[in-house]
């Protein structure tokens, strides 16, 4: 098993052990079903544009110090576009709270963040090697 | 008295100090479009002009985002490469 790979695993027990955290909460009451459905939706929502932003991540690893930054802000400026667009669609469809929807969303797609950040922070080795 | 960080925890503490401008960029980013398209819903509420203000403000934010994040990271290339 790769380093990617570990890190992949270690991040999807976090995400089951988040989601398990927020059907309990659900389930004894504490949040309505219309704030689970949000959490839910935000939650795959980022863990989606998480997943593309580590491929491309892997991808500008390998492509040196130029194509890193290419990749990695690139990619973070495309994906939280497309996120905007996705997040606007989706709440005009199935109705739900916008301003709940998004804030969701941002509290995730920082948690994601950190993630990414330190496995970049872990492995910053491969980028000075590609310099 | 202070006693110097062990090699392995010097360089972790150095990749993180690398590492926290590109954490920052990510949040500064999110935090624009966030603001702004949460202020162009507030707009549209408020003066009942639906969708038109939540557009505005998601275009201004990504924009102003997009446009912060390309000139840090030409700052951090430029200092990297120094």
């Amino acid at each position: 098993m790769t380093r990617f790979q570990k890190y992949i695993r270690n991040t999807s027990i976090f995400l089951l052990l988040l989601f398990i955290l927020f059907l309990a909460a659900f389930q004894l009451h504490l949040i309505p079903k219309t704030l689970f459905i949000v959490i839910i939706l935000a939650k795959l929502l980022a863990t989606l544009q998480f997943v593309g932003g580590m491929f491309l991540n892997e991808k500008g690893l390998k492509k040196g110090q130029a194509g890193f930054m290419v990749f990695v802000f690139g990619g973070m400026g495309a994906r939280i576009f497309i996120n905007l667009v996705v997040i606007l669609f989706l709440s005009q469809i199935l109705k739900v709270n916008f301003n709940s929807f998004i804030l969701a969303f941002f509290i995730f797609y920082v948690i994601f963040l950190i993630i990414e950040m330190i496995y970049l922070a872990k492995y910053e080795d491969r980028l000075k090697l590609k310099k | 008295m202070s006693n110097p960080l062990p090699k392995k925890d010097k360089e972790q503490k150095s990749a993180y100090s690398e590492i926290g401008p590109f954490l920052g960029l990510g949040v500064q980013l999110a935090v624009t479009v966030v603001i702004m398209v949460l202020a162009g819903n507030w707009l549209d509420e408020k003066y009942h002009k639906a969708p038109m203000f939540l557009i505005i403000g998601a275009c201004v934010g990504t924009f102003a985002g997009l446009y912060n994040l390309i000139k840090t990271a030409l700052e951090i290339e430029k200092k990297s490469k120094k």
